[in-house]
């Protein structure tokens, strides 16, 4: 009697575990058969598939976005959600009619914030505060955006400010979401960068970048962003259209945060060369680029009583101060993106000086610029 | 036997003592949001409980939000916890399989009852939320309500949304009471079986909320548990309903299968 019913009870709990394992197995392998899946060989040269990258800005699609962020950067007031967004994860929504018609939902378990591009204006809807704000034009400098990290937007950033001394290579094409990708490797060709190496699929039929992968000096995926559930093709254009909530608070502005302020104010007419880096970008005003290819700075003046607040911030976010020659200076930090707040002892001249450089590249450039403060911009 | 488990549930006073307690939250809410005008700020507190005041339509999305995270989990458990093991220990199991059904059949109807005792819950909560929310927060009767994208939803729109929503959130618990009625052929002891199966739920919800666990997050059994604030988006993304549905689906094969494994040849002594 008592065989029998062990018998019965073998037999049972062997379905049930055999059920289960086919069940894990499919789970288990199937993403994992779908992405090892024979993938064709490219004929397309590195320069080619970035090319193509930069090229699918007008590719329409519809895609699920996510990004993860590596970069411990502390909280500092006024300047947004920056730590957040690049310190975390963020889930998106991507419609993408081009380049001047667009929609990005970054969305969390209770609620969402969604951005419009549009021909003229950009246009922020954000549910936790019921405020639907309107900014016109496009701002000469501004904090990152949910949108800015959206794997096609973030590559195509970094595969155009790749420069003839930067290294590209070819990476083993994959199946990304169902979809055949190429890969190409950016190395930084000079030192003074904290890229190691950023990564870039480009999906083979469109030139789409579905993924991106940035991994710092210290090692480590700094930067990863992928999209998922692409669907190529112009989107219900109903979605693009900016919602009217009747109880929204709205606002009209030209500046959508602080940097897009102090850049509009720049009072400096800004040197051709600091810290050894040339100028790569329009000096007259707002944000200037020192360097080339992946070794760029941004130098951001502020206004005295901006600075002076920034940098409280920041020391009260855990930053130090320290006394140098000329001025003082706050450094803050990650592994990948480092930034300077700097004051000259005139308290007039103040900047903002950050890229993905080694915190000595941005200390040269500090130091030129408080040995050297560029005199008032003149009048246009 | 579903009849006679069906019957043995609605008869039961304590099956609506918990589901009146269910209930009891949300309106002591909805009382001191209704006195002292004050919400939570949007993005903060328990979901879509931001939006309520003067939208009472929307407050049964919210009541449930209330309940969702604990103690619907912790009703379902016990009450699935209790669905064998409660017999076991009252000694009242013996004499049930004496009757000429069999063991599966048994542990089909008190699967049965344990989905309609969710059901019932879930709709009570939204019922009670909807007439606690109108009464109380007020419903201006314009077309006020807006979706989390801000688009204006009609009373037609929110009417579906909110019954999809309800059978989302009582279909994301089958998986814990599928886990909980396994555990319940196990043991003699219903609480037992009830806090295993919420040991279970607190495991997966503090795994979800980790990085490191995103090889197997997608599995997990709470991973889709507030998917259902997805209906209130625009447009409706359905994936993560979808997948919420499936992984249910194969926690209930999976549990309800080494249940049927263990009950249906276990040796039932008390």
């Amino acid at each position: 009697m008592g065989t029998v019913v062990s018998s019965d009870t073998r037999r049972r709990w062997l379905v049930v575990v055999a059920g289960t394992a086919v069940l894990v197995t499919l789970l288990g392998l199937v993403p994992v058969l779908r992405s090892t899946v024979a993938v064709g060989r490219t004929t397309a040269s590195p320069d080619r598939i970035v090319a193509r990258a930069l090229a699918s800005a007008g590719v329409a699609y519809r895609a699920d976005g996510e990004s993860r962020g590596g970069l411990a950067l502390p909280d500092i007031s006024g300047f947004g959600d920056l730590a957040t967004l690049l310190g975390g994860t963020t889930r998106t929504r991507i419609w993408w009619d081009g380049p001047r018609h667009w929609r990005v939902d970054t969305v969390d378990a209770t609620g969402e914030s969604d951005t419009y591009g549009l021909p003229s204006s950009t246009t922020t809807w954000d549910y936790g505060s019921r405020r639907l704000v309107t900014v016109v034009g496009d701002a000469r400098a501004r904090l990152p955006r949910a949108d800015d990290l959206v794997a096609p937007a973030a590559a195509r950033r970094l595969l155009s400010s790749v420069g003839p001394q930067d290294r590209l290579s070819a990476l083993p094409p994959q199946r990304l979401d169902g979809r055949t990708a190429d890969g190409v490797r950016v190395v930084p060709g000079t030192g003074g960068s904290t890229i190691a190496r950023a990564d870039v699929w480009v999906d083979r039929a469109t030139g789409l970048p579905l993924r991106v992968v940035v991994v710092g000096t210290t090692g480590g995926d700094a930067l990863v962003s992928a999209l998922s559930g692409v669907r190529v093709g112009r989107p219900d254009g109903r979605v693009l259209v900016p919602p009217a909530p009747p109880t929204a608070r709205r606002s009209l502005e030209t500046a959508p945060d602080l940097v897009a302020r102090v850049a509009q104010e720049s009072p400096w007419a800004m040197p051709p060369r600091l810290g050894g880096l040339d100028a790569s970008g329009p000096l007259v005003g707002g944000t200037s680029t020192y360097g080339t290819g992946l070794v760029r700075v941004a130098v951001l003046p502020l206004p005295g009583r901006t600075a002076r607040d920034v940098m409280r911030n920041a020391t009260s976010a855990g930053s130090v101060l320290e006394e140098v020659e000329g001025g003082s200076r706050v450094r803050v930090g990650s592994s990948l993106l480092n930034a300077l707040l700097v004051r000259g002892d005139d308290r007039r001249h103040a900047y903002v000086v950050a890229g993905l450089v080694e915190p000595r590249v941005l200390d040269a450039v500090a130091a030129d610029l408080l040995a050297s403060p560029p005199p008032p911009r003149e009048a246009p | 036997m579903i009849r006679v488990e069906l019957r043995k549930l609605l008869l039961r006073p304590r099956t609506w003592l918990s589901i009146g307690l269910l209930c009891l939250l949300p309106v002591v809410v909805a009382i001191f949001l209704s006195v002292t005008k004050i919400a939570p700020r949007p993005g903060q507190g328990p979901t879509l409980l931001a939006a309520v005041l003067g939208n009472g339509a929307l407050y049964p999305a919210a009541a449930l939000g209330i309940v969702l995270p604990f103690f619907l989990p912790i009703a379902v458990a016990v009450q699935a916890g209790e669905a064998v093991a409660g017999e076991a220990s009252t000694g009242m199991l013996r004499y049930l399989l004496v009757r000429p059904v069999g063991r599966t059949r048994l542990l089909a109807a008190k699967l049965v009852s344990i989905l309609v005792y969710t059901l019932l819950a879930v709709v009570a909560v939204a019922v009670v939320g909807y007439v606690t929310g109108v009464t109380l927060l007020g419903n201006s009767g314009q077309l006020t309500t807006t979706t989390l994208a801000g688009t204006t939803l009609t009373p037609a729109d929110l009417a579906w949304r909110t019954g999809v929503m309800v059978l989302s959130i009582g279909w994301s618990m089958v998986g814990l009471a599928a886990i909980s009625l396994f555990l319940s052929t196990l043991t003699d002891s219903a609480l037992a079986a009830a806090l295993g199966g919420l040991a279970a739920l607190v495991s997966s919800t503090v795994l979800v909320t980790l990085d490191a666990t995103v090889a197997v997050r997608d599995y997990l059994p709470t991973r889709y548990w507030l998917a259902w604030v997805d209906l209130f988006r625009d447009p409706i993304p359905w994936h993560d309903l979808r997948a919420g549905a499936l992984i249910q689906a194969g926690y209930v094969v999976v549990f309800l299968g080494a249940a049927w494994a263990n009950f249906a040849t276990r040796d039932v002594t008390s």
